[in-house]
C-alpha cells in the first residue's frame, strides 16, 4: 500500500486551503482552540457556512448531498479544516443518523430528514447509553411498546451528548422484550426533543463543562413511521454506527492540529523556561506523540481506503487514539507550570480577563486534560475494546 | 487521638459528602479547626503554640485529603506560621502569628511568578527603600488560598538576596485578582506597585525552602488520603456494579488494576514516612526525601485517582461524584510547590551532584 499524495491530491489540498482562508471567524477559531465543548451557536454558524459551499457532509455520497470525494480527499479536507481551527461539526446528524437514514431509511424519511441535517437546521442527539448499560448495550431497558400506529416509549438515557442542543433524538429502545436485544429485541426510533414526555437534565463533567445529559422518557408517543429500517434490527444498525464511530473517534485531523500547537507551545515555554523545564524530556515526549500519531494516521488511512472493517482494527484504533489524546493533553498542561492548576471560567475567556496573565494557548488546557479522561471510557471503554480484540482476532 | 478526631471531623459536616453543592472553603470549618487547637499545632511553644511536629500535621492533612476538604491549613497554619515564627524581628509579627493560631488571620504565601516555575530564587519582584520603610513592586501568580487571605507573605529581591515580606491585603498599590483553581481552592494573582511591606526575613532562601519542604510532605500526605479514599470507593463500586450479567469485580483485569493501586498507595505511605522522619534534618538530607515523597504522590496519585475514574466509567467523570474531585486535587497538588519536572531536577541536584 502506498499513501504518497499525488500531484492531484496536492492540488486538491491547496484548493481547499485557499477556500478556507479567512473563512473561520477569529473568535470561533479561538473558542475551538481553547474550548472543550463547542457552543451551539458556533456549530450552527459553521454548519451553515460549510453547507453553502456544499461541504457540510463532505464524507457523504453525492446523491445525498455529499461531495463524493475519495476517502483520501475527505481526509485531506478534514485536515485542512482542523488546521484553521474550524469547529468539528455536530456529530450526531452528519456522522450517525444521516448515514443511518440514507442507508436503511425509507425514501420519505430521506426527504424529510436529510436536508435539515445538511443545513444544520436540525440538531440531533443519540440515545444509546443507559444507567444500567454503559459499555453493555445488550442490557438496555428503555421500552417502546406498540399501541396501534404508535410506540409508547418509557425509560432513561444517560451521557447523551448535546441533548440540550438537539431538536431530535434517534434512540435505541426495546420493541420486543420477549427476545434478547441481539436477537431482534431492539429498534431505532426517531423522536422530537420538545415532546412533553421528554425531560433533559444536564450532567456537569469534571472539567465543569456541560456537554452530556440525562434524558427521561415518560409515555412518549412515537408514530411507527419514525422507526429507522426494520423493527428488531436495532442491534445490527448500532454495530454499523459504532463501526463508523470508532474510526472517526480517532480524530486524527484534530490531533495533528493539536500536535502543531503543542510543538509551538513547547518552543515558547522552553525558551522562557531558561533551563527550568527538562528539555530532553519534553522533546522525547513530543517525539513519542508524533511517532504514535503518524502510526495512527496510517492506520486510519489503511482502514478508510482498504476498508477491512475488522472489528479488532476498529478497537485498536480506539485504544491508540484515546490514549494519544490523553498524552497530548497531559504534556500540554505539564508545559505551563503553575497555570496548569488555574480554572479558567468561560465568561472570563469571552471578556479576555484572564487569571495569571497567560499566553493565549493556556486557558482551556487544564479543562481539556480533565475532560479527555473520558476518551478511554466512552464509545466502549478501552477494557471493552481489549476484550473485543481478544475475542474477534484470536477467539479468546 | 489527633487522628481519630481528624477522621471524625472529615467524615462529618466538613467532608465532601455533606458539601457536594459546590465544595469551597468553609469559615465554620476553619473555626472548628481553631477550636480543636489544630491551628496552633505547628507554632513553636515559645511563640505560644503547641510545638507539634510534621508527623502530627501529616495526620491532619491525610484526613483532609480523605474528606476532600478545601482548607488553607498548609498555606496558613504550616507555611506562614512557620515562617512568621522565625521572623528576624519576632515582636513585629507576633500578633499576626497569634491570629493565625486563633483562626482570625489567613496568611497566604506568594512566591510564584510568571516565569519562576517553582524556583524560589527566580523572581523579579523587588523591594526597595522608601520614606518610612520599604515597598514592593512586581507580580505574583496562582497564590494558593490567596483569594481568602488577609495577608500575604511575599518573596522579593533586595540587593540581590531573596527576602520575605508581609503585605496587608488592603495595602496601597496592591491589586488582587481572585479566582479558583481546578480543585476549587481559592487563589489569586497579585500585582504590587510601590506597595508598603514589612520585612519578615532578610535572608529568606533557606527558611523558605524548609517551610516549602514541609508543605511538600504534607501535600504528599493529603494525596495519600485522596488516593486511599478513591481506591476504597472504587473497590466497593466494582463489587456492586454489574455489566454483561456479572459484577465488574468478576473481571480480573479490573481487580488487578485495584491491586496495582494498592501497591502504589503503600509505596507512597513508605516514601511519606521516610520524608517525615527526615523533615528536621539538614537541608540536603531533608530536601531529597521530601521531594521524593511529593514525586511519588504525584505519579501514584495520577494513576490511582485516574484509575478510580476509569473503573467507575461515566459516573466517575461527573462533577457530582467524589472520585473526580480526588483526581483534580492530585492534579493541583502536582502543580503547587513544584511539579514533576521541578522536583525531579531538585532531587537530582540534591543526590547526584556534590555540594
Amino acid at each position: 500500500m502506498n499513501l504518497q499524495f499525488s500531484d492531484e491530491d496536492e492540488r486538491f489540498r491547496h484548493s481547499i486551503r485557499d477556500a478556507l482562508k479567512d473563512l473561520v471567524p477569529p473568535d470561533m477559531a479561538r473558542r475551538t482552540r481553547q474550548g472543550v465543548h463547542p457552543t451551539k451557536a458556533d456549530l450552527k454558524a459553521w454548519n451553515r457556512i460549510m453547507y453553502e459551499r456544499g461541504w457540510a457532509a463532505a464524507h457523504w455520497p453525492k446523491e445525498y448531498g455529499g461531495t463524493g470525494w475519495s476517502p483520501l480527499h475527505v481526509h485531506i479536507f478534514e485536515e485542512e479544516l482542523a488546521a484553521v481551527d474550524a469547529p468539528f461539526l455536530s456529530y450526531f446528524g452528519l456522522r450517525l443518523v444521516g448515514p443511518l437514514i440514507f442507508t436503511f431509511g425509507t425514501e420519505k424519511q430521506k426527504k424529510q430528514y436529510i436536508p435539515d441535517i445538511l443545513t444544520g437546521d436540525t440538531f440531533w442527539c443519540q440515545g444509546f447509553s443507559e444507567p444500567s448499560s454503559g459499555s453493555d448495550l445488550a442490557s438496555l431497558r428503555t421500552t417502546a411498546v406498540r399501541e396501534g400506529d404508535e410506540y409508547v416509549l418509557n425509560g432513561q438515557k444517560i451521557w447523551t451528548t448535546e441533548a440540550h442542543y438537539a431538536d431530535k433524538m434517534f434512540c435505541l429502545a426495546r420493541t420486543n422484550t420477549e427476545v434478547p436485544p441481539q436477537k431482534g429485541g431492539l429498534s431505532f426510533l426517531m423522536l422530537p426533543m420538545d415532546d412533553p414526555g421528554i425531560q433533559v437534565r444536564p450532567i456537569i463533567t469534571i472539567d465543569e463543562g456541560h456537554s452530556v445529559n440525562e434524558v427521561f422518557f415518560e409515555n412518549v408517543r412515537v408514530p411507527v413511521t419514525n422507526i429507522i429500517g426494520e423493527e428488531g434490527r436495532g442491534w445490527d444498525y448500532a454495530k454499523f454506527l459504532l463501526g463508523n464511530e470508532r474510526v472517526t473517534n480517532a480524530h486524527v485531523p484534530r490531533a495533528k492540529r493539536d500536535l502543531v500547537l503543542l510543538k509551538q507551545m513547547a518552543e515558547t515555554e522552553l525558551r522562557n523556561a531558561n533551563g527550568t523545564l527538562d528539555e530532553d524530556d519534553v522533546r522525547r515526549r513530543i517525539a513519542k506523540i508524533e511517532i504514535d500519531l503518524d502510526g495512527l494516521e496510517w492506520a486510519v488511512l489503511r482502514e478508510v481506503i482498504g476498508g477491512s472493517r475488522s472489528p479488532a482494527i476498529a478497537s485498536a484504533l480506539k485504544i491508540v487514539a484515546s490514549e494519544l489524546q490523553q498524552h497530548m493533553a497531559e504534556l500540554a498542561v505539564d508545559l505551563i507550570g503553575a497555570r496548569g492548576r488555574v480554572y479558567y471560567d468561560e465568561a472570563d475567556l469571552e471578556r479576555n480577563d484572564l487569571a495569571a496573565s497567560p499566553p493565549e494557548y493556556v486557558p482551556g488546557l487544564a479543562a481539556r486534560q480533565l475532560f479527555l479522561r473520558a476518551t478511554t471510557i466512552y464509545a466502549g471503554s478501552n477494557e471493552i475494546q481489549r476484550g473485543i480484540i481478544a475475542k474477534q482476532q484470536f477467539g479468546l | 487521638m489527633l487522628k481519630e478526631s481528624a477522621e471524625r471531623f472529615v467524615s462529618g459536616e466538613a467532608g465532601f459528602q455533606h458539601t457536594r453543592e459546590g465544595i469551597r472553603f468553609s469559615p465554620a470549618n476553619w473555626k472548628t479547626m481553631a477550636d480543636l487547637g489544630w491551628l496552633l499545632l505547628m507554632i513553636p511553644e515559645e511563640s505560644g503554640g503547641l510545638g507539634g511536629g510534621a508527623i502530627d500535621a501529616a495526620l491532619l492533612t491525610e484526613s483532609f485529603g480523605r474528606g476532600r476538604l478545601i482548607t488553607p491549613y498548609i498555606s496558613t497554619a504550616v507555611v506562614a506560621a512557620g515562617l512568621l515564627a522565625r521572623a528576624d524581628d519576632f515582636s513585629t509579627h507576633s500578633a499576626l502569628l497569634e491570629s493565625i493560631g486563633t483562626g482570625q488571620a489567613l496568611v497566604a504565601l506568594a512566591t510564584e511568578e510568571s516565569s519562576s516555575r517553582y524556583d524560589l530564587n527566580r523572581i523579579t519582584t523587588a523591594a526597595k527603600r522608601a520614606a518610612g520603610g520599604f515597598t514592593l513592586s512586581g507580580e505574583k501568580i496562582v497564590v494558593q488560598d490567596g483569594a481568602i487571605a488577609g495577608h500575604f507573605l511575599v518573596s522579593a529581591l533586595l540587593e540581590g538576596k531573596t527576602t520575605l515580606w508581609v503585605v496587608d491585603k488592603d495595602a496601597a498599590g496592591l491589586t488582587r485578582r481572585a479566582y479558583r483553581t481546578i480543585d476549587r481552592a481559592p487563589a489569586c494573582d497579585l500585582s504590587f506597585a510601590d506597595t508598603p511591606a514589612t520585612l519578615v526575613l532578610a535572608d529568606a532562601a533557606a527558611p523558605l525552602e524548609r517551610a516549602i519542604d514541609q508543605a511538600r510532605v504534607l501535600l504528599a500526605a493529603e494525596a495519600l488520603g485522596c488516593m486511599e479514599a478513591a481506591l476504597s470507593i472504587t473497590a466497593e463500586y466494582i463489587k456492586t456494579r454489574t455489566q454483561f450479567g456479572r459484577t465488574l469485580s468478576s473481571f480480573q483485569t479490573l481487580t488487578h488494576r485495584v491491586a496495582d493501586c494498592y501497591v502504589k498507595c503503600e509505596q507512597l505511605r513508605s516514601a511519606l514516612f521516610r520524608a517525615l522522619s527526615l523533615i528536621d534534618a539538614e537541608p540536603r538530607a531533608r530536601g531529597a526525601p521530601a521531594s521524593a515523597a511529593l514525586i511519588t504522590a504525584i505519579e501514584a496519585g495520577e494513576f490511582v485517582c485516574g484509575q478510580a475514574i476509569q473503573l467507575h466509567g461515566g459516573i466517575g467523570m461527573t462533577e457530582e461524584y467524589v472520585v473526580g474531585h480526588y483526581y483534580k486535587r492530585i492534579r493541583a497538588i502536582g502543580r503547587t510547590y513544584g511539579d514533576l519536572a521541578y522536583l525531579r531536577r531538585r532531587y537530582i541536584d540534591l543526590t547526584q551532584r556534590s555540594a
